[in-house]
């Protein structure tokens, strides 16, 4: 009997491939997206974002809306977060649980109006996102899965309000964290949030597939006499580390809740029932048993996903997320721990190459920029 | 600097001079690797069998394992680049060397590749996928 090959994964590309190879990229797989990983070094596009700007394509994010009457009464129940409390052009970051309290994704929901929420979702859980939040509808509120017809160029930095205000024509200075409106760039149509990933002041914008390489390109050409650089994976997972941001399939999984995430200030008890309600109000009288922390190694040696950490020569959690942070100077981490140890100041070991190395439990995040918003 | 031609490689993308014994990474490896942050020296005396991890070279995005081009002790480490980890990007073939190896036969670099054979090898690796990071 013949033996049918397995179907290779599908990989999605973003429009904007050709640009980036056009601009030298060095690609890398990602929630099943082949997107840049850098274009020139890690480290400088790292600088860039910090110092002047840099510029993404999240096309990679997926974007969907939920619109309808009920729209909020559905949103309300799938999202721990209280979305009922948003204005028109307000956005929230929100875990959406299962009913154990376990994180199927964590997104940010923007309101567009009153019967109308943009939602940007993990592209590694788009799929399941879309099916679980078809089950989930209802009362005949709408599901749209736009993650074909839209995209994401993020643009992050000090100098990112200046950039986005001379290729839209309009001021931003009104625009606060966290919020967005439709706007123009470039002569497009584009929906302008001021959110990102970084721990910088910046931008999102969201367009339409076919309008994603002019507005691509506007800014590269205005943004480099400002010292923006096109910047990738690499320097995106330094930067949202710095930040103390945690990456779903790394830090986040749906066997980890948002009180052992550290991101409780998500879960809204005040709001009608939602999905993972009562394991979540037990969990918050019970307590944590461990918890998402950020470290500084004190020896030499970099943390890695899945290293080991030990206390007292006992195991107690492992490393979640990793690297040399380039604004620090120093090397840190993300990982769980038990509660005990969970305390900025605590002595724990991460065991790099077999050895037990001494790194020191610290207040999130890393790296907090001076800017305004 | 040793001649270039003198020079023998690995498959893992190591140089080694087998006059002077210095080890360090290719300009292609280095090239794949990128930005790097930190070395891990091994220690001077340590003996290595051809193969065996020696070194770490830390990357911002992973970790790359450093493996002796052949069996031998350990004879000196690069103790700059425990301050200057990014020589290893800016001078793979000179001041970036990490270890010198006093090989136990003088006769195995020639079981390594040429210049040229190492050039060719690039090629067939990258239709396979490239430098990976496979430190464990």
């Amino acid at each position: 009997m013949a033996t049918v090959a397995p179907a290779a994964p599908l990989v999605h590309r973003s429009v904007l491939h050709a640009a980036h190879q056009a601009l030298g990229a060095r690609f890398s797989q990602f929630g099943g997206w082949e997107m840049p990983l850098s274009y020139t070094s890690i480290l400088k596009e790292h600088q860039a974002v910090r110092t002047a700007c840099g510029m993404f394509d999240v096309s990679h994010l997926g974007q969907v809306e939920v619109t309808g009457p009920s729209a909020t009464a559905s949103l309300q129940r799938v999202m721990t977060q209280d979305v009922a409390k948003l204005a028109d052009g307000q956005a929230a970051y929100t875990p959406m649980c299962h009913e154990q309290g376990g994180i199927l994704d964590e997104m940010i929901v923007y309101r567009l109006a009153r019967d109308r929420y943009r939602l940007v979702i993990n592209a590694g859980n788009a799929d399941r996102d879309v099916a679980w939040l078809r089950e989930q509808q209802a009362g005949g509120a709408q599901l749209h899965d736009l993650r074909t017809s839209l995209g994401v160029v993020a643009i992050q930095g000090p100098k990112a309000a200046a950039l986005v205000e001379s290729l839209g024509g309009t001021p931003l200075a009104d625009l606060r964290y966290y919020h967005c409106r439709p706007g123009t760039i470039a002569g497009r149509p584009a929906l302008i949030a001021r959110t990102g990933y970084t721990g910088e002041d910046g931008f999102e914008l969201m367009a339409a597939t076919g309008d994603l390489a002019a507005i691509w390109e506007a800014a590269h050409a205005a943004g480099r006499p400002m010292g923006l650089l096109p910047a990738g994976l690499g320097a995106r997972d330094t930067l949202r580390l710095e930040a103390g941001m945690p990456l779903y399939g790394h830090d986040i999984d749906e066997t980890t809740t948002p009180f052992e995430v550290g991101i409780g200030r998500t879960v809204a008890f005040s709001k009608p029932d939602f999905i993972g309600r009562a394991a979540l109000w037990r969990q918050s009288q019970e307590g944590l048993r461990r918890r998402l922390v950020g470290f500084v190694m004190d020896e030499p040696g970099v943390p890695r996903q899945g290293y080991p950490i030990q206390r007292r020569d006992a195991t107690i959690g492992q490393v979640t997320s990793g690297t040399h942070a380039p604004t620090l100077g120093r090397n840190i981490g993300l990982g769980y721990v038990t509660i005990e140890a969970s305390e900025p100041g605590a002595t724990v070991m991460v065991v790099i190459h077999q050895r037990p190395t001494r790194a020191t439990v610290v207040q999130l995040p890393f790296y907090h920029h001076h800017g305004k918003s | 600097m040793a001649n270039r031609d003198a020079l023998r490689f690995t498959k893992t993308h190591e140089w080694f001079d087998p006059t002077a014994g210095a080890v360090g990474i290719t300009e292609h490896a280095q090239e794949e690797i990128s930005d790097v942050v930190f070395v891990e020296l091994p220690n001077v005396g340590t003996v290595v069998r051809a193969g065996q991890e020696a070194a770490v070279v830390e990357s911002v995005k992973a970790a790359f394992s450093i493996y002796a081009p052949v069996a031998g002790t350990i004879t000196a480490v690069n103790e700059r680049l425990r301050r200057e980890p990014a020589l290893v990007n800016t001078a793979p073939h000179g001041d970036g060397w990490i270890f010198t190896l006093k090989a136990q036969d003088p006769a195995a670099a020639a079981a390594l590749m040429t210049q040229v054979q190492y050039q060719a090898w690039i090629v067939t690796e990258k239709d396979s996928g490239g430098v990976h990071a496979e430190h464990s």
